[in-house]
């Protein structure tokens, strides 16, 4: 296969990049803000999958499709946050039930058929594979609106609580702020997100699948590094929110366009979840090693050494 | 002002561990009093101040805060009527936000926050104002991270 064919595949590998960087978005809340390892995104995916393409094919329009998926994400967001603030079941194992139960919820939705079709020929979608570059226009101009919604959200009093509540809950407590409360809305907003990616990318790629959302917590953290390091790489000091969650959003890109050449080489579709691995240990890896380098005794001793000859 | 009012508090009752922390702890404060309490490790002075703050329920006795009784909150509906210093200064603010953000946060203690900004450009001035009086730079670094303080 020669270059041509990853070339004009570029616009569909960066729309479904854009996708998975709106899902990250969501991931970034809960992982970054919240400091809540939620394993419930891999279900929420999912969910937001199966519901759109239920309203999809009761002959409803994409927008109510996407609406539904986005609110059936809050719900499942919020089992999560009950599941770990009234019960007080740790954040892994929370969102791990949460997930297992969302499976069998999600083969509900779609009348128990693992695959639902939704062909671009008989319905009206809001993204297709078929329309690529009209669909990178429409994801792009929903991940701005998306970031600068985002933005603005926490920067608000109630933004601002909840990111209090992820970095010191002890504070937040005294300073008036209901972390239970803040948690579980971190919890609702961010799968909410992400099954309004799930909707899309059911659409995108014309089926909504009951395993569409295994590994997504992986890709989401793999975006969010990504765009970590590499905005860190750029911007250094000037980095501020709005370029982090841009960032994030452009790691999603980053990484699709690398299983896309990972595909293009003819490499086994089987292997790509073991290369997801690699790449988040790697990018996670990296920093801390980099970090350590900086500050490492051997170098001291030799600086010391220098200084001392 | 403040009346802490025969306060019990056992940690771990009925177990090895078991520590009657508190046994009647009696405190009252009236305004512009000033108190210190003082005591051997263990003597239950941070557990006092706990039970004041709320961070757990106690088992028996009554807090009293300007004449409302505070006993039944819970430690964020508490807020509004307290405010307090952590032993250690970082578990008393949030190391990943800015100076002024921290300072916003503990400016709504006890007050509901909605979707008004976090921090108003107004509120910025006056800290920018209330920080120079201490002369310590902090002024021009409003938006630095609290965590990279010392």
């Amino acid at each position: 296969m020669g270059i041509e064919t990853l070339i004009s595949g570029l616009p569909g590998t960066a729309a479904q990049g854009i996708i998975y960087g709106i899902m990250a978005l969501g991931i970034f809340i809960t992982f970054k803000l919240l400091n809540f390892a939620d394993l419930s995104v891999d279900g929420s995916f999912a969910t937001g999958g199966a519901v759109a393409a239920m309203v999809i094919i009761s002959g409803k329009s994409w927008i109510l499709a996407i609406t539904l998926a986005f609110v059936a994400g809050a719900l499942a967001g919020m089992i999560t946050g009950v599941l770990h603030t009234i019960f007080g079941i740790p954040d892994i194992l929370a969102g791990i039930l949460t997930q297992l139960a969302l499976y069998s919820i999600n083969l509900r939705i779609t009348r128990n058929q693992p695959n639902t079709p939704i062909s671009v020929d008989k319905y009206n979608l809001a993204v297709s594979l078929r329309y690529k570059e009209d669909a990178l226009v429409t994801v792009f101009v929903m991940a701005v609106i998306i970031i600068a919604i985002m933005y603005w959200f926490f920067g608000t009093e109630m933004g601002s609580a909840i990111r209090a509540t992820g970095t010191n809950p002890a504070m937040s407590k005294a300073q008036g702020i209901n972390v239970n409360f803040m948690k579980a809305l971190g919890l609702v907003i961010s799968n909410a997100l992400v099954a309004f990616a799930g909707a899309l990318s059911a659409q995108f790629n014309g089926n909504a699948d009951v395993n569409m959302g295994r590994g997504a917590i992986v890709i989401g953290l793999a975006s969010i590094i990504i765009g970590e390091v590499i905005c860190n790489a750029i911007f250094k000091k000037r980095r501020n929110f709005v370029l982090t969650l841009s960032f994030v959003v452009f790691g999603g890109i980053l990484y699709y366009l690398f299983i896309a050449i990972v595909l293009w080489l003819k490499m086994p579709a089987n292997d790509m979840k073991l290369f997801t691995a690699i790449i988040v240990a790697v990018f996670l890896a990296v920093p801390y090693l980099k970090n350590k380098a900086n500050s490492s005794f051997r170098k001291a001793a030799r600086r010391g050494g220098k200084e001392n000859a | 002002m403040l009346n802490a009012f025969n306060l019990q508090k056992t940690f771990n009752p009925g177990t090895i561990n078991e520590k009657v922390a508190l046994a009647g702890a009696t405190l009252n404060l009236e305004e512009g009093e000033f108190c210190t309490v003082i005591g051997g490790n263990g003597a239950g002075k941070s557990t006092f101040l706990n039970a004041v703050a709320g961070v757990w329920p106690v088992d028996g006795g009554s807090i009293t805060i300007d004449g409302i009784d505070v006993t039944g909150l819970p430690e964020h509906k508490r807020a509004k009527y307290l405010g307090r210093v952590f032993q250690d200064p970082m578990t008393g603010t949030a190391a990943n936000m800015q100076i002024d953000e921290n300072m916003a946060l503990a400016a709504r203690r006890g007050k509901s926050r909605g979707l008004g900004w976090g921090v108003t450009r107004s509120e910025r001035a006056r800290y920018h104002e209330m920080l120079k009086e201490l002369d310590l730079g902090l002024e021009d670094r409003l938006t630095a991270k609290v965590g990279l303080l010392s």
